[in-house]
Formats: structure tokens, C-alpha cells, sequence
């Protein structure tokens, strides 16, 4: 047999890894923060809740988010921690922020975290999905009273009513065929189906989605001509590029559709879609509405 | 190179397990002082109240940091014997569990439940079909392998691969008809963690470990043996095509369950039963037990690691495993070369 040294065997890498892990160990604290008493420590796992919690005037409560969550331009993402996916939160990393208010969605997990957050005794308000203003007024009901702002709060309900008020007076003609686009650059394109935040969009606008299959789906140029949208809206991941002009440049078929004739063809930031209907949501309907009617 | 003896090895990384449970037990993303976590333990232990922690704290040492410490004990500890198991079955240095189809067959049951179950049931059902997804894989791989002569390795290992690519396309059609949310729940899962454990699935684990560890030491001189070659193992006595079906059972038994508990935890199978081969030789008496414990205490290591780089998140703890196998697999590709130019 060949003779071994151990060091030939291990690459830099390992060591490298083995460094940053021992002095993660060593440069952890050794106590905890004490609790305020006049103020909220707020940890929110859902990217709607966050918007409510900042329209609401607590966001400097947030001790930390999810993965989905964005942060006012104004607020630095150095002082809020970030926990990772909704659905795969970390139970101690959760605790160690000595949280004392934790809002999240339905989708919250795993469960093994939610029994932890429940031994330790911490108030956990998992709210529904909001798929149409109702319920997003409901959740905003909801938080309000949490964080007690419950004055704040009928502000923004006065507001969705407003803003929700418009939307249905400039509604599409009954029977408008919609089409719901994901475009994701360089890998084509998602159509919005059945029980997606795309679709419950289409529906307040006052449409109907051509998509009949579930979630979204990939999709060719020529099956969404042989669809024949009416109208087109794009949901693009990078705000600095035109989601439109991108979307006909590669896929020139497009032309031909009835919305891109009919100039019915719109767009949107796609990252609304992270959350249902939500604040931005609203703002951003009442604005597609404006623009198609 | 001089070898080290099973009876200085075995205690130091026993040691060094120790010591490396007990990091695991006192660190986290929690700041909690060593030993009142240390403490946080004894008072359980005895109905004491020495650490003076706030219950969230205790339960953060006793609820989530001390079940996730023994689950990454005992999965590693499986997975590495299991390495170690395939490799003197095939006598191949790069078998794996992986090649009989067994991770990628646990993989496909998981994304099944993920894409298809509703939501509420995936908690059971995921690990269910995760478990199914191993057998019926291996059981297929093995069924394309026999022939009348025998179980053929050569066989088994294509078989293998066409399973695994099989396995492979399969994935990829759910993943195309998957939303992005599934989407995003298979790729964590495939990475594999520890951190979600209940004391049932821990229970099952350490049975199957125990079970497995006793069988395997049992069958130790009959895998040295099927070193000199099958037919010299035959002449030794050894009835080579049974010990085969029974190993292999075993070993995907045990990955069927790690999986369908932790996910997907890659290169300690791989990895560890190597090292523990330079270190001591390739004697199994002596290669199983400590290929048990140092793949505990490396797991254990990574899983420290995926609690800390990145804290409060998390890592999954595959990732890191990946991290330092990889380039482990590479440099023992180079090493191998030249048996196989």
C-alpha cells in the first residue's frame, strides 16, 4: 500500500471550511438581547405581512424575515435577519432572535418549527394566502390589532376600498381573454394557470384566463397565438429592462395575437406574485387597470 | 504507510465524537453561555435547576439542538457503513449506495409526494414514498442483475445507472409540471437535513442502526473473504449469491430510511469508509465499527456547520457534506487512474 500523509489527502478547501466554521463557533455571543418592554420584537415570514407591517409604521420592530421579503428602499438589510424559505424555517435560528411576535402565512413550516415556536410560548398568527382584497383586509385587521395600530390600519382598508372601487369601474369586457406570461430570461416562458396569484389578478381585473391547466406552466409562442389572448400581461424579473419590448423581441410570433394588435399588451413586477393579493398588489392592479381600459 | 491500530483510533474518535457533541449541544444560532447549556441537560436528566435558563431556552438545547445532534449521530453513522458495506461488496473503491438506484429511487418517491400529495399529508407521506421510492429501485436494479449464473456486479451497476437515469427523467417531467413552490420544497429536500426530526423517526433510525450494525459486524469475515474474489470466497465456504441479497437488503434499508428521514446526504457513504481504510487497513471487523463513527462524527461536523455559516438560516446540511466529499471523490479519482487507463 502507498504510504499517506493526512494533509496530501485534504484539500485547501476543506480546511478553509473547517477555519470559517471554528471561528463562526468562537465569534458567537454568550447572551441573549433582553426584551424591550414598549416595543414589539416582530419576526415576519411572509412577504404581504412585511409590506402591512411597514404601511403600518412598525417595520422597525422587524427583527427578521423571509427569503421573500423586501425591504423599503430606506430600511438596511443588515439590521433584519434573514431566516431563509417560509417553508423551511430554522426553529433555533427563530428563537435566537427572541422574537415575541411571529406572523407568517398558512404555508409556514416545517411543522417541527411550529410546535418549537409553540413550546416556547410565543404569539404565532399564521394568516391566509389573500387570493382577493377581502382577505387582505382581513389579514390587515388582523396585524393591526397585533401591533396594535389598529387607527393606521383604517387608513389603508380606506384606501384598498378606494383604489379596489376603480379597478372595478374600468373593468374588462365580460369575457376578455387574458393571458398571464412569467417570463423568465433566457428559459421562455410560464403561463399563469389555474389557482395562481397570476390568475386571481386576471379575475379582479375583471377577465377570464385562457390558461386551463394548474400553476404555471411552460408555454410556446405558437400555443399562446393558437390561444388568442385578448389581452397580454408580463410579469418580468428585472425591473431595468422593458418585460414587453424583451418579451416581442424574442418571441416575434407574438405580433399576431389580438392584445399585442390591439396594443392590450401590459406589465408588471413580477415579484408581486411572491405574496397573493397584497399591498402592492392593489396599487399595482388599479394601475393595469388604468392602462387596459 | 504505517498503519494506525483499531485500538488507538477507536477510542480517539470516540473522544473527539464526544467532544463534538457536546459543541453540537452548546452551540447554535442562540447565544447560550457552554455550560448552561451543558446544565440545561443534566437538569432534564435529573429534575434539577442549575442552568437557570428560561424555559424557550431549555428548548432550544433539549427540543431542537439535542435531537438533531443524534440524528446526524446515527444517520451518518449508517450512511458511512452502508459506504463501506457496497464497497467490499463490489469490490469497487467508488460504489456508493447511490449506484443501485437507492438515493435516486428516494429522491423520485419524495418528489412524487411533494408535487402530487396535498399539502397536509406530505408530512407523513413525503418519507413514506421517499422509503418505497429506495426499495422498489434497488429491488429492480437487482431483478435486472440476476441471471442464472448468479448476481452479476457488472450488471448491477449498469442496471444502476439506467435506474438512476430513469429515476432521472422522471424527476424532471414532475418538475416540469410542478408549481414553483414544489419546485423549490424538492430542491431544499434533495439537499438533506437534520434539523427536522420527531422522537419516532429518531427511534426508528437508532433501531435500524443498532440492527444494522450487529448484522453487518456478523457478516464482517464473509466480506473480507469476497475480497480475494467471489469464486475464492466460494471455495472459503461462503455462500456468496446469499450474502449479496441479504447485504443489500440491509444496506437499502438503511438508506431507504436515512433518506426518508434527513433527505438526501451525500459523499459520507462515499467518503468515510476510504479514509477509515487508509487509516487502519481493510480488514471489515475493524473498518465497519470505525467507519460507523467517524461518518457520525463528520456528519455531526457538517451539521454544526449548517447551524452556524449562516445563522439565524440554516444551511442544508448537504451541501456541506457535498462541500467536503467532492473534492475527497476527485482527488481518489486521480489516485485510481492509473487502474483504470
Amino acid at each position: 500500500m502507498t504510504s499517506y500523509r493526512l494533509s496530501t489527502y485534504y484539500p485547501a478547501q476543506v480546511y478553509r471550511l473547517l477555519l470559517v466554521l471554528a471561528l463562526a463557533v468562537f465569534s458567537s455571543g454568550s447572551n441573549a438581547e433582553p426584551l424591550a418592554n414598549n416595543q414589539h420584537r416582530i419576526i415576519s415570514t411572509d412577504a404581504g405581512v412585511t409590506d402591512v407591517l411597514f404601511a403600518l409604521g412598525v417595520g422597525s420592530s422587524l427583527v427578521g424575515i423571509d427569503a421573500t421579503s423586501t425591504l423599503p428602499a430606506d430600511v438596511s438589510a443588515d439590521e433584519i435577519a434573514n431566516l431563509g424559505y417560509h417553508r423551511m424555517l430554522p426553529a433555533e435560528g427563530l428563537l435566537s432572535l427572541n422574537p415575541d411576535l411571529i406572523i407568517g402565512s398558512e404555508h409556514m413550516g416545517p411543522p417541527e418549527t411550529i410546535e418549537a415556536i409553540k413550546k416556547a410560548d410565543l404569539t404565532l398568527e399564521q394568516l391566509p394566502v389573500a387570493k382577493d382584497e377581502d382577505t387582505l383586509k382581513g389579514n390587515i385587521k388582523i396585524i393591526s390589532k397585533l401591533v396594535d395600530k389598529q387607527d393606521q390600519a383604517q387608513a389603508l382598508l380606506n384606501h384598498i376600498d378606494q383604489t379596489m372601487a376603480d379597478v372595478k369601474q374600468q373593468q374588462l369586457p365580460v369575457g376578455t381573454k387574458v393571458a398571464f406570461l412569467l417570463q423568465l430570461e433566457g428559459r421562455g416562458l410560464r403561463l399563469a394557470g389555474k389557482d395562481t396569484t397570476g390568475e386571481d389578478l386576471i379575475l379582479l381585473l375583471g377577465g377570464s384566463n385562457i390558461a386551463q391547466h394548474n400553476s404555471y406552466q411552460s408555454v410556446s409562442a405558437e400555443a399562446l397565438l393558437s390561444l388568442e389572448p385578448d389581452v397580454i400581461i408580463v410579469a418580468g424579473r428585472d425591473a431595468s429592462q422593458s418585460s414587453v419590448n424583451l418579451l416581442l423581441k424574442n418571441n416575434p410570433l407574438l405580433q399576431h395575437t389580438p392584445a399585442v394588435q390591439q396594443q392590450k399588451i401590459i406589465e408588471v413586477d413580477g415579484r408581486l406574485l411572491v405574496a397573493g393579493i397584497s399591498l402592492s398588489a392593489v396599487d399595482a392592479l388599479a394601475n393595469m387597470a388604468k392602462q387596459l381600459h | 504507510m504505517s498503519r494506525i491500530s483499531f485500538s488507538i483510533l477507536c477510542p480517539a474518535f470516540l473522544v473527539g465524537a464526544c467532544i463534538a457533541v457536546a459543541f453540537s449541544l452548546t452551540s447554535g444560532a442562540m447565544a447560550l453561555s457552554t455550560s448552561q447549556s451543558l446544565l440545561a441537560l443534566w437538569d432534564s436528566l435529573w429534575g434539577t435547576d442549575f442552568s437557570g435558563l428560561a424555559s424557550y431556552q431549555q428548548l432550544v438545547v433539549l427540543d431542537l439542538r439535542l435531537p438533531r445532534t443524534l440524528l446526524a449521530l446515527i444517520v451518518g453513522a449508517i450512511l458511512a457503513q452502508c459506504g463501506a458495506v457496497m464497497q467490499g461488496l463490489f469490490r469497487n473503491p467508488l460504489a456508493d449506495p447511490g449506484i443501485i438506484g437507492a438515493s435516486s429511487g428516494a429522491a423520485l418517491g419524495a418528489s412524487i409526494a411533494i408535487i402530487l400529495l396535498p399539502l397536509a399529508i406530505q408530512g407523513v407521506a413525503i418519507p413514506v414514498a421517499a422509503f418505497i421510492g429506495a426499495l422498489l429501485t434497488t429491488l429492480l436494479v437487482f431483478n435486472l442483475a440476476q441471471s442464472e449464473n448468479g448476481t452479476s456486479v457488472v450488471m448491477l451497476i449498469l442496471a444502476g445507472v439506467a435506474v438512476t437515469a430513469f429515476g432521472g427523467a422522471m424527476m424532471g417531467f414532475l418538475n416540469v409540471i410542478a408549481d414553483d413552490q414544489a419546485l423549490r420544497d424538492i430542491t431544499l429536500w434533495q439537499m438533506g437535513s437534520v434539523a427536522h426530526v420527531s422522537s419516532n423517526s429518531l427511534l426508528l433510525c437508532l433501531v435500524v442502526m443498532l440492527v444494522m450494525a450487529w448484522y453487518f459486524q456478523r457478516h464482517a469475515q464473509a466480506l473480507n473473504a469476497l475480497l480475494l474474489g467471489e469464486s475464492e470466497a466460494r471455495h472459503l465456504g461462503i455462500d456468496v449469491e446469499r450474502l449479496k441479497v441479504k447485504l443489500i437488503v440491509m444496506v437499502t434499508v438503511g438508506v431507504g430510511v436515512t433518506v426518508s428521514v434527513a433527505g438526501i446526504i451525500g459523499f459520507i457513504g462515499l467518503v468515510i469508509p476510504h479514509l477509515v481504510r487508509m487509516l487502519t487497513g481493510p480488514d471489515h471487523r475493524t473498518l465497519l465499527p470505525l467507519s460507523a463513527i467517524v461518518g457520525a462524527l463528520l456528519l455531526l461536523l457538517a451539521d454544526i456547520g449548517a447551524r452556524l455559516l449562516m445563522a439565524p438560516s440554516e444551511l442544508p446540511v448537504g451541501l456541506l457534506t457535498a462541500v467536503m466529499g467532492a473534492p475527497f471523490f476527485t482527488i481518489l479519482l486521480f489516485k485510481q487512474r492509473k487502474t483504470f487507463i
